[in-house]
């Protein structure tokens, strides 16, 4: 009896302590969750409602990619250059959603209808909303890129089917300035980051192609159907992630590159599904099988590649997650037509 | 998820997963887990095709219609007889299930009671505190709960640790790929193309 008694204090006791302190930390992270919410919306929006032009490096493991980016918004317009600086040189001119690819090599233009992908400093997409389902955000120190402070944030995902971000936000604007992509052991596995940037007050001549007289360039339409229902379906889906579009759309011939048998590669069309947590993608791409090529799979920094044979169907799903997750998707795709 | 406090995109992709042996077995380890925490008798180790016999035994078992045949046959004597011998037959029908049932559930664990009673009250003594006290009964348990937990857990905490079981998919299509994925992504293939074909050449040679 005794002994109840005594749990009992305890219990009023501690619940006590509880009462006085919950609401004042409670408090706290309502106040946290609004702020890093509001930092992530606005993320988003400077990206695409901000006239800016900056030079910035893409680091996947050991390759590194440094590209340039000028954007404008002209009117309702979005107009954005992105210049490939490294390799083989390649433009990228995007009106809206719809981007053309100048590729001077092959005097080639790529359009592309419905752009699959947000480009940095625009990561997120469509579903990031739901970004707390899958990581715990926490603000963290102030730090300085390109020249620039910006306020860090902590994205610590809630399972293995996601790696971790680090994202640096500049204060006044909100644009994005660095993006760090992190695994379990907490090391940087890939990131991408500006080494110069100016805000504000750019010249629109600076989003027009680079490339004069290009008339005469062959002319490849990579989106052959956009917003489909193919009937193939992802049946279990790591969690958070959600399709944001289903398209049938070419993968253009990849410039000089040959078959094992040393037959050029053609253009061929497939279907790709986009799936995203808000800030992780996953495209999954089906086609046709054609034989001569070995299952497998490839890591690149966050990068996943994995390719596998199903049935008459060669199925490719490329994604920033770990490979746990790439397995789980391409293990449950099937074809359910209703 | 048995709690109820998850949001509907995880329990969609949960739902999804009890599918697969390994989630149904976490499943099946963390009601246990409550059942001992509730009470050390139901500490019991199932087997390891618990469910899938238990369902079969289940399908096969006969529906118990004797109560009402008896009811039935009530006024009539001569019949009372057969129907209570019919009922007693049944009876013992299922009761011989049940000590089936019930003798393969403990016969696993006997045994198992037999050749590790060092490690089960070692596991005991270094495991779970609030299991700590219990018998060896439910040391044991904590030790045959402990190790799939733990690989449901590493399971979950991705595959970084894992030696990289990626095996080379060296197709010059790849490149396109992540293009359609991402249009900044560095190449993965376009290093030296020596580095390519020699790749390549591996590859095929491997089949």
């Amino acid at each position: 009896m005794m002994c109840v008694w005594r749990f009992n204090i305890a219990l009023a006791g501690s619940a006590c302590l509880l009462g006085l302190l919950s609401p004042a930390m409670a408090q706290d992270s309502i106040d946290d969750k609004r702020e890093v919410h509001s930092v992530l919306r606005k993320m988003q929006t400077s990206a695409q409602k901000l006239n800016y032009s900056g030079t910035f490096v893409y680091q996947q493991a050991s390759q590194i990619r440094t590209s340039r980016i000028t954007h404008l918004l002209d009117g309702n317009n979005e107009l954005e250059k992105l210049e490939i600086l490294d390799g083989q040189p390649r433009e990228y001119l995007r009106k809206n959603e719809e981007v053309t690819c100048y590729l001077p090599e092959s005097k080639t233009l790529q359009v592309e209808k419905n752009a699959t992908q947000e480009v940095f400093p625009a990561l997120l997409t469509s579903n990031a909303s739901s970004l707390p389902d899958s990581y715990s955000i926490k603000k963290a120190d102030i730090s300085r890129v390109a020249g620039i402070d910006c306020q860090t944030y902590l994205l610590e995902p809630r399972d293995g089917f996601r790696y971790g971000y680090r994202l640096c936000v500049e204060k006044n604007s909100g644009l994005l300035l660095r993006a760090q992509t992190v695994n379990t052991k907490s090391e940087v596995i890939e990131q991408i980051a500006f080494t110069q940037l100016t805000i504000g007050d750019i010249d629109k001549q600076r989003v027009k192609p680079s490339f004069q007289n290009t008339a005469h360039w062959q002319v490849e339409n990579l989106t052959v159907q956009s917003n489909i229902h193919s009937g193939w379906v992802v049946k279990s889906l790591p969690a958070g992630f959600k399709k944001t579009r289903e398209m049938k759309r070419l993968i253009p011939a990849a410039g000089n590159a040959k078959n094992s048998d040393g037959t050029t590669i053609k253009s061929h069309q497939v279907i790709q599904m986009i799936f995203s947590d808000g800030l992780a993608a996953i495209s999954v791409f089906i086609e046709p099988d054609s034989e001569s090529r070995t299952e497998g799979s490839l890591q690149q920094g966050a990068m996943t590649i994995m390719g596998k044979r199903h049935a008459e169907y060669w199925l490719t799903v490329v994604g920033e997650v770990p490979a746990s997750a790439i397995r789980q998707v391409m293990n449950s795709i099937e074809f359910k037509p209703k | 998820m048995a709690d109820g406090e998850m949001s509907d995109a995880q329990l969609d992709s949960l739902l999804a997963s009890l599918s697969d042996a390994e989630s149904k077995d976490a499943w099946e380890i963390y009601h246990q887990i409550g059942d001992v925490l509730r009470s050390e008798e139901l500490a019991i180790t199932f087997s390891a095709d618990f469910s899938q016999r238990f369902a079969e035994k289940l399908d096969a078992e006969p529906v118990i219609l004797a109560p009402a045949a008896l009811r039935k046959n009530d006024g009539q004597n001569a019949q009372n007889k057969q129907g209570k011998q019919k009922f007693l037959r049944t009876y013992a029908a299922v009761a011989g299930m049940a000590a089936a049932v019930f003798a393969f559930i403990m016969i696993p664990q006997l045994q198992s009671f037999q050749t590790v009673p060092d490690t089960a009250s070692k596991a005991s003594s270094s495991g779970n505190v609030q299991l700590a006290n219990h018998t060896e009964n439910a040391g044991m348990n904590t030790l045959a709960v402990n190790e799939p937990v733990k690989q449901v857990a590493q399971a979950t905490q991705g595959n970084d640790k894992k030696p990289v079981e990626i095996d080379m998919l060296r197709d010059p299509r790849i490149d396109s790929y992540l293009m359609a994925h991402q249009r900044f992504s560095p190449a993965i293939n376009n290093g030296a193309q020596y580095v390519t074909h020699a790749n390549a050449v591996s590859t095929a040679s491997e089949k």
